[in-house]
């Protein structure tokens, strides 16, 4: 069971990567810069949500980027929005809001054994940013810094273990000032407006939700960022991409060293 | 002039009602590292020693964690003219704060900001003079306030030196430098990686001003900054001075020391996989310091941990900061754009590397020299926005909530939530204690307390020292001292099991988790002394009957 799961997650892992790669310059360093990423190294999901995150990752990077399709941004957004809504129909995720709202009570209630405490104020002070407070960490728990390079959200790995979705590097690529090779001006301002939509129509479903929904989520964003740091690797000098594939490499062995108490059964 | 002379006028009062206004009474209560250094400092004024016999330490051993010497310096002479009070030692800390306002206002308008955007200064002076990050601890008798008053001043002189480097600017520079590092635990680490920067941009310059030193001032120069720098490194940064690092280094952490270690598996060199897995963790709980929640929800650490607080910033700050962030190598503002751009961004990025090393996520105080790049960020986001009337306005309105927040999270729910962790009831439980303590052969009292169950274990006998007053020079003399004893007089400080006590003759202090109510009869109960939250806290029991 265990290996025969391996071994499809490999290969799901290997077509859609190498399938991507004719999108870059180089295409053997960014398939072994994708094959590689932490999070499809590691991290075990059910084969269908895999599957559907990478699609749904790649679909975000390919629509935007204006290789497949041609037309305004929110145009491109359709089929994307459509596979998302699907996503969301198939894995029926929790919604919260009962959680939410005995949250805000048992705080309430805490705060209420002051003296001085104030109903009409507290209501006017505290529910409305305690509500976003909620719903905020609850994003963050799936999708910050940390979760992309340092520590994966919870349900991804061993709670405690250090260790992103990406490489903690990859953020300095993230930072880097000189834009994709394959992008104009143009392509990247409709890349951030594209991005900026996808987020605006994303989050606030997410922002309440649990569960496989947001998992999903999570990892077609961090694989579309997966692609954008693709694309930025060709702008490296050679020697340098060479050392950080080797990098990547020894960072992976590393982990596979310590891991294996952590990993989660499957 | 004259709108200098207002702008100054409304700054002072802003900064006296931020800082000084009650005092005493918000936040409620020293906590046990207030009374600790009040006492401490109130025995080098007796004394001229510390409260071990020391004679005028540069370290204080204080509960064994080394306090720094700086605030305990600053407050005797603020004991000598006011007593043993809780103003004089809540004082040093408030005027560090206010005076890192006036630094922090001539560093922006003499060497940030370009002259034609001298008014930024101005902006700039005022968001921190209402910034809750560095108001909130700055009531609270804190030596981080030092470190960072000292670390600005720093900053403000090396400033100083590249604009016009003159020898007596650049000893402005190595004692502003040596007190920081004095002052506080994060600043030795962040003001020498600093310095690095400074050196590695201004390395032209330094060259310059050695070479039309005179050689023998130069030679001089060098022996004496070089003896101060070892001083520094022995007496500051090494050895026992290195206690407190090692208690709350990153290895002390929880996650890492308790649940990550453990279940290391036994392949390759142990040191090693410490190493990396330690690196993984650092790396975790520094981008911690850059999530967004830090500066909106739970930065500040004025709430119980896991509940909707505050950030270090007020919420529509963040917008400001992070337009200013994103934008600040476009930025035409400073006189030097390039210059000043790395500065502070070093700055800001340092800041959070010593924070990061210790062992709590997320710590507002550890990273406090944050706050000076982060209040720039801010000014620059504010000075990017269309100046139209409405949003001026939306702009006040909202900075409007952001202080009613903030003051309700302060005055109301920060002092009954934290209640616990301030120690609360010591002060009342001790305060009845002394005047009942010449009625009974000993007083015995119980450091372990809490709400939930007997978690905390303060250092009461502070509270009993410091509201007592008592004698410095019978303390540090008396003999049980040198066997690590608290006691003095007839207060003794130990565990209570009340089943096997001998009460006769005894008064006792401590929790109902120490002190079983279902055993003791009610009208031995004396005093009874509940946290803010109301629950019972500390209760004093007559042990006569």
């Amino acid at each position: 069971m265990t290996w025969s799961y391996y071994l499809l997650q490999g290969l799901l892992i290997v077509i859609v990567t190498f399938s991507l790669t004719r999108f870059f310059k180089w295409p053997l360093v960014s398939f072994l810069y994708l094959s590689l990423l932490p999070m499809l190294v590691f991290y075990r999901f059910d084969l269908p949500l895999l599957a559907l995150a990478l699609l749904l990752g790649s679909a975000l990077y390919l629509l935007l980027k204006g290789s497949v399709l041609q037309g305004s941004v929110l145009l491109r957004m359709v089929p994307l929005a459509a596979l998302v809504l699907l996503a969301f129909y198939w894995y029926r995720p929790t919604l919260d809001m009962q959680k939410i709202a005995d949250y805000l009570q048992a705080v309430n209630q805490q705060r209420g054994e002051h003296l001085n405490y104030l109903p009409q104020l507290g209501r006017l002070l505290h529910n409305k940013t305690d509500l976003i407070y909620f719903l905020y960490t609850n994003l963050e728990s799936y999708f910050s810094p940390v979760t992309l390079f340092a520590h994966a959200p919870y349900g991804f790995l061993y709670a405690y273990y250090p260790l992103g979705l990406l490489f903690p590097w990859d953020f300095l690529l993230l930072l880097k000032r000189r834009d994709l090779n394959v992008s104009a001006a143009s392509d990247k301002r409709s890349l951030l407006t594209g991005l900026s939509a996808f987020f605006i129509l994303l989050f606030p479903l997410t922002l309440p939700l649990r569960g496989e929904f947001n998992r999903l989520i999570t990892l077609a964003l961090s694989f579309f960022i997966a692609l954008y740091i693709a694309g930025r690797l060709s702008t490296l000098p050679k020697k340098f991409l060479a050392a950080l594939l080797l990098l990547n490499l020894g960072f992976l062995i590393w982990h596979y060293q310590l891991l294996p108490v952590y990993l989660l059964p499957l | 002039m004259k709108k200098s002379l207002l702008l100054s006028l409304a700054l002072i009062l802003v900064v006296f009602f931020t800082r000084f206004a009650w005092l005493t009474q918000y936040p409620p209560h020293l906590t046990q590292d207030e009374v600790a250094v009040g006492y401490n400092a109130y025995t080098i004024l007796k004394t001229g020693r510390d409260e071990w016999g020391e004679k005028l330490p540069l370290q204080f051993r204080s509960v064994g964690d080394y306090k720094q010497p700086i605030l305990i310096y600053s407050t005797v002479p603020f004991i000598a003219l006011l007593g043993l009070t809780e103003l004089a030692v809540r004082l040093p800390s408030a005027i560090f704060s206010a005076l890192t306002v006036l630094v922090f206002f001539f560093l922006a308008k003499d060497y940030l900001f370009s002259s034609r955007h001298r008014r930024l200064a101005w902006v700039a002076t005022f968001l921190l003079a209402i910034s809750p990050w560095h108001i909130f601890y700055s009531r609270s008798g804190h030596d981080g306030y030092i470190g960072l008053f000292f670390s600005l001043l720093h900053l403000y002189f090396l400033f100083r030196f590249r604009s016009a480097p003159k020898p007596v600017t650049l000893w402005g520079i190595i004692l502003s430098g040596f007190l920081a590092i004095a002052s506080y635990h994060s600043t030795k680490l962040f003001i020498p990686l600093l310095d690095l920067i400074f050196i590695f941009l201004l390395r032209r310059q330094i060259l310059e001003f050695i070479r039309r030193t005179n050689k023998f001032k130069l030679t001089v120069s060098i022996i004496l900054i070089a003896l101060l720098a070892a001083f520094t490194l022995s007496t500051f940064v090494f050895g026992i001075s290195a206690t407190r690092a090692k208690m709350t280094f990153l290895i002390q952490d929880f996650d890492y020391a308790r649940v990550l270690l453990p279940q290391l598996p036994h392949f390759g060199p142990e040191a090693l996989r410490r190493l990396g897995l330690l690196l993984s963790f650092w790396f975790k709980r520094y981008l911690e310091y850059l999530l967004p929640s830090f500066y909106l929800f739970d930065g500040l650490g004025i709430i119980m941990a896991r509940q909707p607080g505050l950030g270090v910033i007020y919420p529509i700050e963040f917008l400001f900061f992070v337009i200013g962030f994103f934008t600040l190598f476009r930025t035409k503002v400073f006189r030097d754009n390039r210059f000043t751009t790395i500065v502070l961004l070093a700055w800001f990025l340092l800041s959070f590397l010593p924070a990061s090393l210790a062992n709590n996520s997320k710590h507002a105080m550890r990273s406090l020299p944050a706050v000076i790049p982060l209040i720039i960020f801010i000014t620059i986001g504010l000075h990017k926005l269309p100046k139209r009337p409405i949003l001026v306005a939306l702009i006040v309105l909202a900075y409007l909530w952001g202080i009613i927040r903030f003051a309700d999270y302060y005055l109301v729910h920060y002092p009954v939530q934290l209640s616990e962790h301030r120690q609360y009831p010591w002060k009342q439980a001790a305060q009845f204690a002394i005047q009942h303590a010449d009625n009974y052969d000993q007083v015995v009292v119980d450091p372990r307390f809490g709400t939930e169950g007997p978690y905390t274990v303060g250092v009461p006998h502070y509270y009993f020292l410091f509201y007592s007053r008592f004698n410095p020079a019978t303390y540090n003399t008396d003999p049980r001292r040198s066997q690590n004893s608290s006691d003095f007089a007839n207060f003794t400080f130990r565990h209570v099991n009340w089943q096997v006590e001998d009460h006769q003759g005894k008064l006792y202090v401590g929790s109902p988790w120490s002190l079983p109510l279902k055993d003791i009869p009610d009208s031995q109960v004396k005093f009874r002394a509940n946290f803010q939250n109301r629950v019972l806290g500390l209760i004093v029991v007559d042990g006569n009957y």
